[in-house]
Order: C-alpha cells, then sequence, then structure tokens
C-alpha cells in the first residue's frame, strides 16, 4: 500500500522531472485568425490511380510518400486551395495525413 | 505530412477555418484540437501539446518520383491549381529546406543546396548530407552512416557523388549505391520540409541556417 504510494508518488514526480518536451525550442503564441465560419469537410477514402493512369505533367511537383514499401503521390495541383489542403489517406497499412 | 494518430487514436483533420501566421490551422473530427500544420503540434483543445509524426515526404517532380518508384499510385483529383511545377521554385532565395534535429529548428538555403547538389555537414555532433536533384528540384536530407561506419561524400558529375571511404558510386537524387562495396545500400532519409523562409522563421523563430 505504502510502496503503492510511494511509487505513483515518483511516478507523478519523475516524469514530471525527466518530460522532454517533444521540441526544445519555443512555439510562439498561438493566435488564430477566423477567416471561414466553420470547418470543411473532412475530405476521405480519396481516389487513386496506378501511375500509367495518371493524368500529371513531367514538371509538375507532387508530395512523395512511401509507408511499408507503397510509395503514392498527392500532385500539389490538387491539393491547393481551403476546400483541399488535407486528405485522409491510408496507405500500408497506416493512417496518414497528406497536407498542404 | 503525418501519421494521423495519437496514441492509439486515428484522427481524421479537416481545414478548421482558421489561420494561424497565415498558415493551415488543422482540426481533427474526433476531439476538435487544433493543429498547427508546419508543426504538428496540437496548439488548443484536448490534445493540446500532443505532436503527430511526420512522415518523410519529398516534394518532387512527378518525372523523378515516377522513375524512383515505378509502382506508385497518384491522387486522382481534379485540379485546383496549375501553377506547382518546377516553375515554382523560380526565386529560390526565398525558399529554405527546414528540419529538426534534437528538438533544434535549421534551414538549408535552396539557392546554396542547388549551387552545392552535395553538402555534407556536421551540426551538434551529427553528420549530415544534403542533396539537391536537378531533375527532381528535390532537396534531400540523409544520414551518412551505413553499417556503422561514418561516410564523407563529395560530387562526382551531375548524376553522382563517391564515398572517400569506400569508394563506392551512389545516386545524389535518391541516395542509393550504384557501384562499389557498397552497391544495393541506401542513405537512411531524414524528415525535413521545403518551405518559404518566411514561413519556416515564424513558425520556428530560433531557426538556425546550415554553414555552406
Amino acid at each position: 500500500m505504502l510502496r503503492d504510494k510511494l511509487s505513483g508518488i515518483c511516478i507523478a514526480f519523475c516524469t514530471g522531472l525527466l518530460a522532454v518536451p517533444a521540441s526544445a525550442q519555443s512555439v510562439p503564441d498561438y493566435a488564430p485568425r477566423t477567416v471561414l465560419p466553420i470547418p470543411i469537410r473532412a475530405i476521405t477514402d480519396p481516389k487513386t490511380v496506378p501511375a500509367d493512369q495518371a493524368d500529371i505533367a513531367a514538371n509538375e511537383l507532387v508530395l512523395g510518400v512511401v509507408v511499408n514499401g507503397k510509395a503514392r503521390a498527392y500532385p500539389i495541383n490538387q491539393l491547393t486551395g481551403p476546400m483541399r489542403e488535407i486528405i485522409n489517406d491510408e496507405l500500408g497499412g497506416t493512417a496518414i495525413a497528406a497536407t498542404w | 505530412m503525418y501519421v494521423r494518430k495519437v496514441g492509439d487514436q486515428v484522427l481524421t483533420f479537416q481545414v478548421s477555418g482558421k489561420l494561424w501566421m497565415r498558415s493551415l490551422v488543422m482540426s481533427d473530427v474526433e476531439t476538435k484540437t487544433e493543429w498547427a500544420h508546419l508543426l504538428g503540434r496540437g496548439m488548443a483543445g484536448e490534445l493540446k501539446g500532443k505532436t503527430l509524426q511526420p512522415l518523410i515526404t519529398d516534394m518532387v517532380t512527378w518525372s523523378a518520383w515516377r522513375k524512383q518508384y515505378p509502382n506508385t499510385t497518384v491522387l486522382d483529383m481534379n485540379r485546383t491549381s496549375k501553377n506547382y511545377t518546377r516553375k515554382y521554385y523560380r526565386d529560390p532565395a526565398k525558399f529554405v529546406f527546414g528540419f529538426e534535429l534534437d528538438g533544434k529548428a535549421w534551414a538549408l538555403p535552396m539557392q546554396k543546396i542547388m549551387d552545392n547538389p552535395v553538402h555534407p555537414f556536421e551540426i551538434e555532433g551529427h553528420s549530415l548530407l544534403a542533396t539537391f536533384d536537378t531533375e527532381g528540384a528535390v532537396t534531400r536530407l540523409f544520414e551518412v552512416s551505413v553499417d556503422g561506419q561514418s561516410l564523407t561524400f563529395a560530387q562526382v558529375d551531375e548524376k553522382t557523388m563517391k564515398d572517400e571511404q569506400t569508394k563506392s558510386v551512389w545516386k545524389i537524387a535518391t541516395g542509393e549505391a550504384i557501384g562499389g562495396p557498397m552497391n544495393g545500400k541506401l542513405l537512411k532519409q531524414r524528415v525535413g520540409i521545403m518551405s518559404y523562409r518566411r514561413a519556416w522563421k515564424n513558425f520556428h523563430p530560433e531557426s538556425r541556417d546550415v554553414g555552406f
């Protein structure tokens, strides 16, 4: 009982002492500006196609990512604008967010 | 690009309708927490202070990506812009490749990495390598240790570099060895993001430039 209590105190105390912030740098004060009254509906289950079916020009920029050996490209020309910007996707068994 | 998960909870992100320092604030449908896009950090709400795991992401031309990953799939939505081709970088002085090391922010000026496409450097005891691939218009950051051996790279020609220790030949674009004792080895890539210098500095006011 006492030991449980002590270890509880120790956990609280030690984790407080040892907690390493995710980022050692200072984060600027959060002061957002509201530009749209409500959030834009999330984009989920996006359609994707194999490379040979994609209508993308050679010099277009994409965001390319590989998860567990599976590669996917997100053409930035499809990601811009407030109605897009975030694509909730699954790749290589992992839930990912492609963001611009 | 992030893993959209905190602990065991999968999150669904949406455009919150807010901007912070002219940059996207995301919110998640599940907890309504507001997230700074460039920091991947919860700024307000239940998950405030949590961070999302960033994924290694290349901002690269379609031709170079497809060459490297022939089996890639591609998002298939209608275009919302036509501006994002390699011409986007017409003024390289405005861009940096930003990354974090031991929680501190660093920036590689784009013009300098373009002028020095194979750039080994050391910061805070870490040996790293930055490369610029012209075809892909892409900056990448690599670790230089392979199987416990630290390698020193120098450029050979437009597409290849060589390490001093084993004399192996590597592709600048992908960090893959294509000749010599290291043939077939791949340098470990690190997370970084091409960003407007102004935006990177806004979110990382203590960021320092990597020397050249």
